[in-house]
């Protein structure tokens, strides 16, 4: 190939060799001469990519090199290579390692320090501060025997222990990072604009800027954008995803709305109620929170690690005054030393936020928002699973249901029906909708309607084939005059149901209900699988939810509960099996939610905000469930095993170490070690499966 | 001592990499000279008297030069170990071998044989760290400013400049490295100090850098004979 036709440098505009570095800008592929032309066109601000000074990073890349020189050359020294070359060599081996261990403090053992400062200056000692003064203690003195001519050497202990920790930091980082970016597209989602009464108009406004007491006015079909009281209009709201009840819900002046629910059918104007924070912020704010909030295993962890370094300090000045007593100082300061690297701890101090933190970003992969490490223990615990039935175990998505004794009942109302959902085409409405899908599976002739009007919350009326039909509620049929005395033996049953009249007489009652998700059967098998006991707390009737119980297999079933019984029924549960969760959706489970063990709630990242629950499943997927508490099982299982062998790693070290066995460069190598068994152990977390038949 | 003839004996090697920064330090022009632009709007807004303008540009030399004398000194302590080593091992000639077949692959990446293999280097986080320099300079007293921009641009990955340092890394000592990488770096010096001087069109001609890295492809050849004698392979010449 012709030079021309390879083309030329796009930074310095030199002949491009056979293979170019390129990079992508936009569509266009730009070629450089050279990776240094690269980096100086994107320093120059060609993509910007450079601008962002990623600092931490490069420090940690820099580092990283540095401390792998040291380690080679001091494992160099350790298996007496460079002694067997003369004395030049080693002591040159010597500078070039104090050079790099004094760039990897500077790099990573200063910032430690400066973290550790402030925090000692608000009156606690972190582990930053034992880090960092370890490895200030192993640097220093390794310096003081480089300038001495002198041999006992633990550069590598001391910039080996910085990487690993910031190593650490940055992970943890990483993981909430990528675990926050999930989160954005459910926060999208919510970036609404609210139609705000100023000055005279209307104007679109982000729903985070509406002020407490400004009027917001809200179309039918529209989400309702802001907490407040509604103060005009009449509508049908549908709010499943706030409250778990999947009938909409009629409103009119003095109702109170949520920000999030959606006006069905007609347009209405709400008082905004007290300035809220954006979700985002709440979102935010909570994960603040839950980031504070320790599990137990953790604050137990922590405690002993402030006893134990005062222990330590203890251990090592013994050993220096035993070995001093006895006429041999250096001898001993070796030993003490020996005994602080050993007993750094580091695997301690990773065990336990380094398993939780893998473990929470995975199950924000799986679309399962964990608060805190502690959730995560409580859910490991749990003995027994409390499942609402409605909008939990059933979809929230209303269908026309005739029970399994009203075939009579079926018969009479296809003709009804065909008629309704006449005049409910186009309706966004979810009963409208679960009208038209039973309409369709009739496989019945749907006529055209006219003179189509829509009373918000009430109904539907039209003509259909030269016919006045109506469909709404019974009491709406009843204002308007309709014979409805036929329909009353129904009406008590108190279950929903769209009343149909034609010609002015009612002549259907299309029961609604809302039918169990095609995958509850598998869900609560996996879950006996697992051991655990499975329980069904209703406010539905006794009757429907044995039912749903024996067809679910459900080892217990209570119905007719009011949402004050369900705590009541929890703490029972609890006595008889042990911990419980409570899986439930919206906040009409709250209270059951709250006093369970561990609360998982179906909902939305709004819920995540309103109600902080333990747990937050976004994903509409009851395999969710098993997945979850697998997962909570494995990561306490792994914390365990790295605690264990943190500590019995320590005691043994110590051990060895106070009693002169133990040279600092062993101790540091088997620190590294078991820092790196416990990076491991943890890192298993990410792959792996929560094996489960019962994924949606 | 044989391992003191194998560090001691720069022979042509020197005049060679002077001739190679001499000749490759054309590429720097087209390659810094949009960078050095873009941070010397800073200290040195148009304008500048000339006295000042090539007193800058000397400061700016000078930190690329502290920085190059750092990889030579680095290298060659790094070398010192290594050529003993390799002695106790019995191995005399391994790294003069090594050092040879690493110039070689660099220059004749240069030459354009290969792609640049220095950007293994680039998802190292090395543009952050720049980037970082780059605003901290911004903030550097007129004085320093330049010196620091210098020591950034030395900090470049550059084929040319890796390729003197391995060079350097068989020169027996710290100290004899980073001599060996100011010589080096010298012969880049009168270039970028003419850098204003010379019309854009000379720099571009493609022939510098493989002129360079033909020089360098010398020396790396030299440098693979010296490994080969150390084994004996073949017989020691004046130049290796």
């Amino acid at each position: 190939m012709s030079e021309s036709g390879r083309g030329k440098c796009d930074h310095c505009g030199l002949a491009l060799p056979r293979n170019p570095v390129s990079e992508q800008s936009g569509a266009a592929t730009l070629s450089f001469c050279c990776s240094g032309c690269l980096l100086v066109y994107r320093l120059i601000g060609g993509t910007g990519e450079g601008a962002r000074a990623d600092w931490f990073l490069a420090r940690l890349g820099l580092a990283t090199l540095l401390s792998g020189n040291v380690m080679i050359f001091q494992s160099l020294s350790y298996f007496g290579s460079l002694d067997q070359v003369g004395a030049s060599a080693a002591e040159t081996a010597s500078w070039i390692m104090m050079g790099c261990a004094l760039a990897t403090f500077l790099l990573l053992g200063v910032p430690m320090l400066r973290t550790a400062w402030r925090s000692l200056g608000e009156g606690h000692m972190t582990l930053e501060a034992l880090i960092g003064v370890g490895a200030l203690a192993a640097i220093g003195y390794s310096t003081y025997q480089t300038f001495r001519h002198g041999r006992a050497l633990y550069y590598d202990s001391g910039t080996m222990l910085l990487v690993f920790v910031t190593l650490g930091h940055y992970l943890e980082a990483e993981a909430r990072r990528r675990a926050l970016a999930l989160l954005e597209p459910a926060l999208h989602a919510w970036q609404r604009t609210a139609r705000v009464k100023r000055d005279g108009g209307e104007q679109l406004v982000p729903p985070d800027q509406v002020r407490p007491g400004e009027y917001v006015r809200v179309l039918a079909t529209e989400e309702i954008p802001v907490d407040g009281t509604v103060t005009g209009g009449i509508s049908d709201v549908s709010e499943p995803q706030l409250t778990g009840e999947w009938r909409p819900r009629t409103v009119t002046e003095g109702a109170d709305v949520m920000a999030g629910s959606v006006s069905i059918d007609g347009a209405i104007t709400v008082r905004a109620s007290a300035a809220g924070l954006t979700l985002r912020q709440k979102v935010e704010v909570l994960a603040a929170s839950a980031r504070q909030e320790r599990a137990n295993i953790e604050v137990a962890a922590e405690r002993a690690v402030r006893l134990f370094v005062p222990a330590v300090m203890v251990v090592a000045a013994g050993t220096f005054a035993f070995f001093a007593l006895h006429g041999a100082p250096a001898r001993g300061l070796q030993c003490a030393l020996a005994v602080l690297v050993v007993a750094c701890p580091c695997a301690l101090g990773i065990a336990t936020p380094l398993a939780t933190t893998i473990a929470l970003s995975r199950a924000v992969g799986n679309g399962v928002l964990i608060r805190s490490g502690r959730v995560i223990e409580a859910l490991a615990g749990v003995h027994a699973v409390a499942f609402d039935k409605t909008g939990t175990l059933t979809a929230s998505q209303p269908h026309v249901v005739f029970g399994p004794h009203d075939e009579a009942a079926r018969l009479a109302a296809r003709e009804p029906l065909l008629a309704a959902a006449a005049i409910e085409e186009g309706l966004l409405h979810p009963y409208a909708i679960a009208l038209r899908t039973a309409a369709r599976a009739l496989a019945g002739p749907i006529s055209e309607a006219e003179q189509v009007r829509v009373t918000p919350g009430s109904g539907v009326e039209g003509r259909v084939d030269g016919r006045d039909v109506m469909a709404g509620k019974l009491e709406w049929l009843r204002a308007r005059g309709v014979d409805v005395r036929a329909a009353d033996r129904i009406a008590e049953t108190g279950r929903p149901a769209v009343h149909v009249a034609i010609q002015g007489r009612w002549s259907a009652a299309l029961p609604i209900s809302d039918p169990l998700r095609p995958e509850a059967k598998a869900v609560i098998a996996e879950l006996h699988r697992m051991g655990l006991s499975c329980h069904m707390l209703s406010g539905d009737e006794s009757a429907v939810v044995a039912d749903a119980a024996h067809a679910l297999e459900f080892d217990s079933a209570s119905g007719d509960l009011s949402p004050e019984d369900k705590p009541r029924h929890v703490e029972r549960l609890r006595v008889a099996y042990g911990p419980v969760a409570m899986v439930g959706d919206g906040i009409n489970d709250a209270a059951a939610l709250a006093r369970s063990d561990a609360g998982i709630a179906f909902g939305t990242a709004a819920d995540l905000a309103r109600r902080h629950a333990d747990v937050t499943v976004l994903v509409n997927d009851l395999g969710a469930v098993p997945r979850t508490l697998a997962l909570a099982r494995r990561t306490r299982s792994v914390i365990r095993q790295n605690l264990a062998w943190a500590f019995i790693y320590n005691i043994v070290g110590i051990g060895l170490a106070a009693v002169g066995l133990l040279r600092p460069v062993i101790a540091a190598l088997a620190m590294v070690l078991s820092s790196l068994c416990v990076v491991a152990n943890s890192v298993r977390l990410r792959g792996g499966s929560e094996a489960t038949t019962a994924s949606g | 001592m044989h391992v003191h003839h194998l560090a001691l004996a720069a022979g042509a090697d020197l005049p060679l990499l002077f001739a190679a920064g001499f000749v490759g330090s054309a590429h720097c022009i087209a390659m810094c000279g949009p960078y050095v632009g873009a941070c010397a709007a800073k200290f040195a807004p148009p304008g500048t008297a000339v006295g000042s303008m090539v007193g800058q540009h000397v400061l700016l030399s000078a930190g690329r030069l502290v920085v190059y004398a750092i990889f030579g000194m680095i290298a060659g302590s790094f070398g010192k170990i290594a050529l003993a080593l390799t002695q106790s091992w019995h191995l005399d000639g391994l790294v003069a071998l090594a050092v040879g077949v690493a110039m070689s692959v660099l220059a004749l990446s240069m030459i354009g044989v290969f792609g640049d293999p220095t950007r293994v280097l680039l998802p190292l986080g090395l543009g952050h760290a720049l980037g970082a320099a780059r605003a901290t300079v911004a903030r550097t007293p007129r004085m320093i400013a330049p010196v620091l921009l210098g020591m950034t641009q030395g900090l470049l990955p550059c084929a040319m400049v890796y390729a003197a340092t391995s060079r350097a890394t068989l020169a027996g000592s710290g100290g004899a490295g980073a001599a060996m990488m100011l010589a080096f770096g010298l012969g880049t010096v009168p270039t970028l100090l003419a850098l204003g001087l010379i019309p854009t069109r000379w720099v571009r001609r493609p022939a510098s850098p493989r002129l360079a890295g033909v020089l360098l492809l010398v020396v790396a050849f030299f440098s693979m004979l010296r490994g080969a004698a150390a084994f004996g392979w073949v017989p020691s010449g004046p130049l290796w």
